[in-house]
């Protein structure tokens, strides 16, 4: 899998920096505890115990979900053994196990360790207990039991471990239909081959940034007509095929049994002829292109018969919405949150000359939308990172420079942005990929 | 409240959570330390672990995750807990000083100790037993990943 150029270039720059590589490779003296092909454990110099150790990959991943199955599964493999073994070397029988990711929960290092301390009674160390502080948090068992489910499905489905769900009980979902080996096993594409529809904002302003699906193939919800609704408007290549082709996507359907699920009880044919006279009321021309995002931020740069984004949807201008609303919009639009990141002069240079942001951003102050997006991505994912350009989206017009993050400060520190992507929806859709 | 299980892990949400993004997961065998977990059962704990922990970023979202086995429960229970700077949680310790005698001393002991893994390393080969069995992607594939990007947005809806 083909990683960004930038994020590999990044990889490179925080390895050659790393002093945990240095420890692994004896560059950096270090006391060590254990030792193979594929992974290391030294003493903590600042143990919060006497023989606390640090655990780590030889090979240098800054997070957790960067680690390869095959390796993962060594890693925390032998921590069982391994923990074992710390807690009678310190002649005691309890060991804490304690991973910290971001920095917020105290990850101090940008190669990806934890931290193995043996405890005993009376250690000080309490403060290592989870408290319970009686947070209700019933709200997120949905969300939770979804994605886990669906990751776990995916992920055991691609190691060939899928017997371990089998645990005939009401979590395994029933509206799951069985998947095919082969099928699962087809790598999912990066959220950012997302067109970058044009703008629903009226429509479904609400598409819950919350509910992620790691998963490129979960199991299928069932969809309310209302939902349906909205999947269609936010997925402009369905839309485009339900009104251009609707013959294609009852094929697709055909052999497709969780989208075939997702439109269960539905005519195709004729919630397309709906459609397309919707459309046609509108104004809009039904065909546009099927791979671009470039293209729906370039307004009118129809392309070849690929079905795609509708291009004319209500644009709802920023001056209309409320700034939740606008980031909403954005966080929806990777060239445009790109710009926004990474280059506003260039946004402010493209305005005038692209008739669907000169209408977005009609009467609106710019630079302060700007700004609150960048303080805005700043508070929720760390600013950088939060765009990562996929292969595909190449738009007529823009240089390659973005590949490298134009107007990076060098020196802040790179792992802030690796640490950054974090925060970034694609990011989920990445990890199902990595776990594998 | 359950919110996933297989044949060798369960997760849910505790009642009494640290905050608003806790669960917790146990391996199904009964035990206290992590030790007692064979090799395959500790690797699927802490991978169940981490993606719920994957997904607590997006789904609550947190700006960081903890993992935390404590092994002072009756069962051994992996603490997956979402983090905000302003949680008002704080697993930080205060490093101890210990002289270079008293960290070679401690070096030594555990080593010897953990020295014998590498023996039942030999396992280790075998152990990727299945990971591999992907097909090389094939133009129909492709056409297959298509369709799975349409699912995958459409399962981003609520």
């Amino acid at each position: 899998m083909a990683d960004e150029p930038s994020q590999e270039e990044l990889l490179a720059q925080q390895k050659a920096n790393c002093i945990f590589c240095k420890i692994v490779a004896g560059e950096i003296p270090s006391k060590s505890v254990y030792e193979d092909e594929r992974m290391a454990a030294v003493l903590d110099i600042n143990p919060a115990a006497k023989g606390h150790t640090l655990v780590m990959t030889k090979e240098h991943y800054p997070i957790m979900p960067l680690i390869p199955p095959e390796e993962f599964a060594h890693l925390f493999g032998k921590t069982a053994p391994l923990s074992g073994a710390v807690a009678a070397g310190a002649l005691t029988k309890r060991c804490t196990t304690f991973i910290a990711n971001g920095a917020v929960a105290g990850q101090q290092s940008p190669h990806f360790l934890f931290h193995l301390i043996p405890r005993e009674q009376g250690d000080g160390l309490d403060k290592l207990s989870v408290p319970a502080r009686g947070v209700n948090q019933s709200d997120l068992a949905e969300m939770m039991r979804r994605n886990l489910y669906a990751v776990m499905r995916q992920h055991l489905t691609q190691t060939g471990k899928l017997s371990l769900l089998q645990t005939g009980s009401a979590m395994t979902e029933p509206a799951a239909p069985p998947v095919e080996e082969g099928q699962a096993a087809t790598p999912a594409p990066t959220a950012q081959t997302a067109p970058a529809a044009p703008p629903e904002a009226a429509q479904a302003p609400q598409a819950a940034p919350v509910t992620p699906a790691p998963a490129p193939r979960p199991a299928a919800p069932r969809l309310s007509l209302d939902q349906l609704g909205r999947a269609i408007e936010e997925n402009p290549e369905i839309k485009a095929l339900l009104i251009n082709n609707p013959a294609k996507l009852q094929g697709i359907l055909a052999a497709n049994p969780e989208l075939r699920q997702i439109f269960a009880g539905v005519d195709v044919e004729r919630l397309g002829a709906a459609l397309r006279q919707q459309h046609l009321a509108k104004g809009a021309p039904a065909t546009t292109t099927g791979e671009g995002p470039p293209a729906a931020m370039s307004a009118q740069a129809p392309t070849q018969e690929a079905p795609a984004a509708p291009k004319e949807a209500a644009l709802v201008p920023a001056r209309e919405l409320t700034l939740p609303q606008i980031f909403a919009f954005v966080d929806r639009k990777p060239r445009l949150k790109q710009l926004m990141l990474y280059d506003p002069e260039g946004l402010k240079r493209l305005i005038p000359e692209n008739e669907r942001l000169s209408r977005f951003f009609e009467q609106s102050n710019v630079n302060a939308i700007i700004q609150a997006y960048q303080e805005h991505a700043k508070a929720t994912h760390g600013v950088r990172a939060t765009v990562e350009p996929s292969d595909k989206e190449e738009p007529e017009g823009e240089p390659a420079k973005r590949r490298t993050s134009p107007n990076r400060e060098q020196a802040e520190d790179a792992w802030d942005e690796v640490r950054g992507s974090w925060g970034h929806k694609a990011d989920l859709d990445r990890i199902g990929r990595l776990f594998r | 409240m359950m919110v996933y299980e297989d044949t060798l892990v369960t997760a849910e949400l505790p009642e009494d959570a640290a905050t608003n993004g806790h669960v917790i997961v146990r391996p199904r065998r009964a035990v206290v330390r992590l030790s007692e977990l064979p090799e395959e059962e500790s690797a699927h704990l802490f991978l169940v672990a981490s993606y719920a922990a994957a997904i607590l970023f997006q789904g609550v979202q947190a700006e960081g995750t903890n993992i935390i086995i404590n092994e002072d429960e009756e069962r051994l229970t992996a603490h997956v807990v979402a983090r905000r700077s302003d949680d008002g949680l704080d697993f930080r310790w205060e490093p101890l000083k210990l002289d270079e005698a008293a960290m070679k001393d401690v070096a030594e002991r555990l080593h010897d100790k953990a020295f014998a893994l590498g023996a039942q390393g030999k396992e280790a080969p075998k152990e990727p037993t299945a990971p591999e069995e992907k097909p090389e992607p094939s133009a129909l594939d492709e056409a297959e990943a298509e369709e799975n990007y349409l699912i995958q947005q459409l399962i981003r809806l609520p």
